[in-house]
């Protein structure tokens, strides 16, 4: 060991990261003794690695010019973007982080992993690595054994759907031979990461141009409406959830249900709503996720029997059907949080609308909603996650009797079944069911049993028959009906005021973006006439800058304007990404930027427009139909006293 | 007057020498890109070997027996061939034997 580069590097360690240097000092890692690192001397004097590894025996770097690490791999990529984020694999001797380092702005950034910490504190003992913990530089380092469940955070802070296109990643050379397994699932980690990022996108591009309208229809429901955040905890925990999804399984064993209504809190996906109530079973809640779900899955003549767990942004018609309670989960709409941040200043005793974990299915929203009520068992029902009988979903629910679906269609690909066979699934329904495997994984606490009885098999999760799951699971009364029916709704009555406030000032606000949009638009037509004059100021421009800065500060934060851009969002998709593709001229830089920002301003005047006839509709017409109702409310008072 | 036998020979060996590091070097860098591009480089290799012998053998010559550091190539070229190691023959081959190839 080199003692003073090994201090070299602790001391710099102990100032950015004291808890790795207290976890390395004090050997509180675990090592593996098959694998085993030897440093060598190149022949150009500088030190590099050699592993032992089941079987093998390879270096990390040559010996005649290691100073050349990375450079093929540099000049492979041929540039890396001003905002692209470089993943490293491999920290070794450091050399080929160094070279990619030379070739990357401050407005990059870099995670560096390394799969064997036993590499890693070798390195730390011959090599030194003190350009990596220098303060105020853009690299995040993941070392397995010491700080690997920071990964996600790290994901989380350095891709983002703008850099994700320009994503960088480098390999060192053999670590996909001596540690294949840990290389595989990281890069799987970093896939996986970029794909969700990109689901979650075309969820949002999806229901844009229903959401504007939902949101707007809807909100007038948080009126007389309820929170989930009152729900939190009012289920003992020894009093399970059971989730009942409308997987085609559900045909088989629904009636066994029966037997714990009063013993269990019984949550609906609303697509299983009809199957139940047909059935003579009214769940506690259902839960809606969706923006564009037909109407005719809510009609029935019990629904209103059973409260609603539903956001602003779903679709209007099962809001309309349903006249029981609401319970709001939230939207993360701008005006819903306008109308909630202005509640609850003036009144305290406002509940606020939290948000509820989801991995895209209503039935993962389910799932969550059990364990915030508070159960520490989940029981899931009619969760297939799979075309069990070659459908994909029960009779009952779009239809009385489900089409069979076209087994040979390229859509539809086998998995692990329930029984150890094999089913068939699809895309979105695999998607889910990782996401349960995930929670099941995170989640200790909490036991999860399938009592599906069919579908695919959900790993982590037990086993069981609806019946022996109720036998075991459900043996306390409980009434959650009682407990929902003493909840007090989410407005005190000076909250409601602020929201009939907020719907009469909505075509005034619209009216306000509107005209803050074509500011806009005529200040980016300036900006492209300065970028096509041979000569401008310097002043010129950066008043000009000054404006186009206060316009887009406008649009990021007030409430009405962030209600439009949503609108819009189909057109963000597809400029995003290219607005961090730098130009190589300033000029040509100008009139990229002035073209894009018209293009977006004249959209969000646009918008804002059409939307002005669309809150008149319905925000402000609740509003006057409301005052009218208090106005008589009032009279009739008047006329008592 | 016409040039002398052996200086004809002289200058005979000198072009078949050079054509022999230019085949191996041509040889090695055909191995280096399908090595770089991740492609299979093993079925080339025995074909490179010889040309790399046949070099060698008269680079040897020209050293007139002081031949330690090709003999160190030599065997870090073997090493990592038996070792199956990429990293440690490439780089062997890119900036230690081409090198002594080219400068030949």
């Amino acid at each position: 060991m080199n003692c003073e580069i090994y201090e070299k590097n602790m001391k710099k360690i102990r100032n950015k990261y004291p808890n790795w240097a207290d976890f390395i000092e004090n050997k509180k890692y675990t090592t593996d003794y098959t694998i085993y690192v030897e440093s060598d001397c190149a022949y150009d004097g500088s030190t590099i690695f050699r592993v032992s590894h089941e079987g093998k025996i390879l270096y990390l770097n040559g010996k005649y010019n290691p100073a050349y690490a990375g450079k093929d791999w540099l000049k492979q990529i041929e540039k890396i973007d001003d905002f692209a984020t470089v993943i490293i694999i491999g920290i070794h001797d450091g050399i080929h982080i160094k070279n990619i380092l030379k070739e990357v702005k401050p407005t990059n950034n870099i995670l560096v992993y390394e799969p064997s910490i036993e590499i890693f504190l070798k390195a730390l003992q011959e090599v030194d690595l003190t350009f990596l913990f220098e303060e105020n530089i853009p690299v995040g380092i993941i070392v397995d054994g010491i700080n690997e469940k920071e990964m996600q955070s790290y994901l989380y802070t350095m891709i983002n759907y703008d850099s994700m296109t320009m994503l960088k990643i480098y390999l060192s050379d053999n670590y996909h031979k001596l540690f294949p397994k840990k290389v595989k699932e990281f890069v799987d980690s970093v896939k996986k990461y970029a794909f969700d990022i990109e689901k979650n996108w075309n969820t949002v591009v999806r229901y844009t141009n229903v959401n504007a309208e939902n949101v707007f229809t809807n909100c007038k429901y948080m009126y007389n409406g309820y929170s989930i955040g009152s729900l939190e905890n009012i289920v003992p925990k020894d009093v399970p959830t059971i989730v009942v999804s409308a997987g085609p399984s559900l045909n088989r064993n629904i009636l066994d249900l029966k037997d714990a209504v009063g013993k269990a809190n019984i949550i609906a996906t609303d697509t299983a709503m009809k199957p139940l109530l047909n059935a003579g079973i009214i769940p506690n809640f259902f839960v809606v996720v969706d923006g564009l779900k037909p109407g005719t899955l809510f009609e029935h003549k019990d629904i209103s029997k059973v409260p609603m767990v539903t956001m602003n942004a779903i679709s209007t018609a099962p809001m309309k059907i349903h006249k029981g309670k609401k319970f709001f989960y939230a939207s993360d709409c701008a005006l819903e949080n306008e109308i909630m941040q202005n509640a609850y200043e003036k009144d305290p005793q406002t509940v606020i609308i939290p948000s509820l974990a989801s991995g895209g299915s209503v039935a993962n929203s389910a799932f969550s909603l059990g364990i915030y009520m508070g159960s520490e068992t989940i029981i899931l029902v009619g969760q297939d996650l799979a075309m069990t009988g070659n459908k994909t979903h029960a009779d009952g629910t779009f239809q009385e009797k489900m089409d069979s679906i076209d087994i040979n269609s390229e859509e539809y690909f086998e998995i692990e079944a329930i029984d150890g066979g094999k089913v068939l699934t699809r895309l979105d329904f695999k998607m889910y069911l990782e996401w349960f495997e995930d929670q099941i994984k995170e989640r200790s606490d909490i036991r999860v049993i399938d009592a599906t009885e069919g579908g695919a098999k959900i790993h982590g999760s037990e086993v069981m028959s609806l019946k022996e799951a109720i036998r075991k699971c459900c043996k306390k009364q409980f009434s959650v009906k009682y407990r929902v029916s003493r909840i007090p709704q989410m407005l005190g009555n000076v909250g409601k005021e602020e929201i009939l406030k907020i719907f009469e000032q909505s075509p005034k606000k619209l009216m306000e973006v509107h005209k803050k949009s074509i500011s806009g638009v005529h200040q980016y037509e300036k900006l492209e006439k300065l970028a096509r004059k041979k000569q401008y100021t310097r002043s010129e421009l950066e008043k000009l800058i000054k404006q186009i800065g206060k316009t887009n500060k406008y649009m990021e934060n007030d409430y009405m304007a962030q209600v439009v851009n949503d609108s819009l969002k189909g057109i963000e998709l597809t400029m995003r990404p290219s607005i961090y593709h730098t130009k190589e001229d300033e000029k040509d830089e100008m009139l990229d930027i002035a073209q894009n920002g018209k293009f977006m301003m004249q959209a969000m005047a646009y918008a804002a427009d059409e939307l002005m006839e669309l809150a008149k509709k319905t925000m402000v017409s609740f509003s006057e139909k409301t005052r009218i109702k208090q106005r008589k409310r009032e009279s009739i008072h008047g006329t008592k006293l | 007057m016409s040039i002398p036998f052996f200086v004809k020979r002289c200058e005979a060996d000198m072009e078949e020498k050079k054509k022999n590091y230019r085949e191996a070097a041509c040889q090695i860098k055909n191995i280096c890109d399908a090595m770089l591009k991740k492609e299979n480089y093993m079925d080339k290799m025995p074909e490179c070997i010889t040309s790399i012998n046949h070099a060698i053998m008269s680079l040897i010559e020209e050293t007139g027996g002081d031949a330690s550091n090709i003999l160190q190539v030599l065997e870090d070229m073997m090493y990592g061939m038996s070792q199956q190691d990429e990293v440690f023959l490439l780089d062997v081959l890119r900036f230690g034997i081409l090198p002594l190839l080219e400068k030949g």
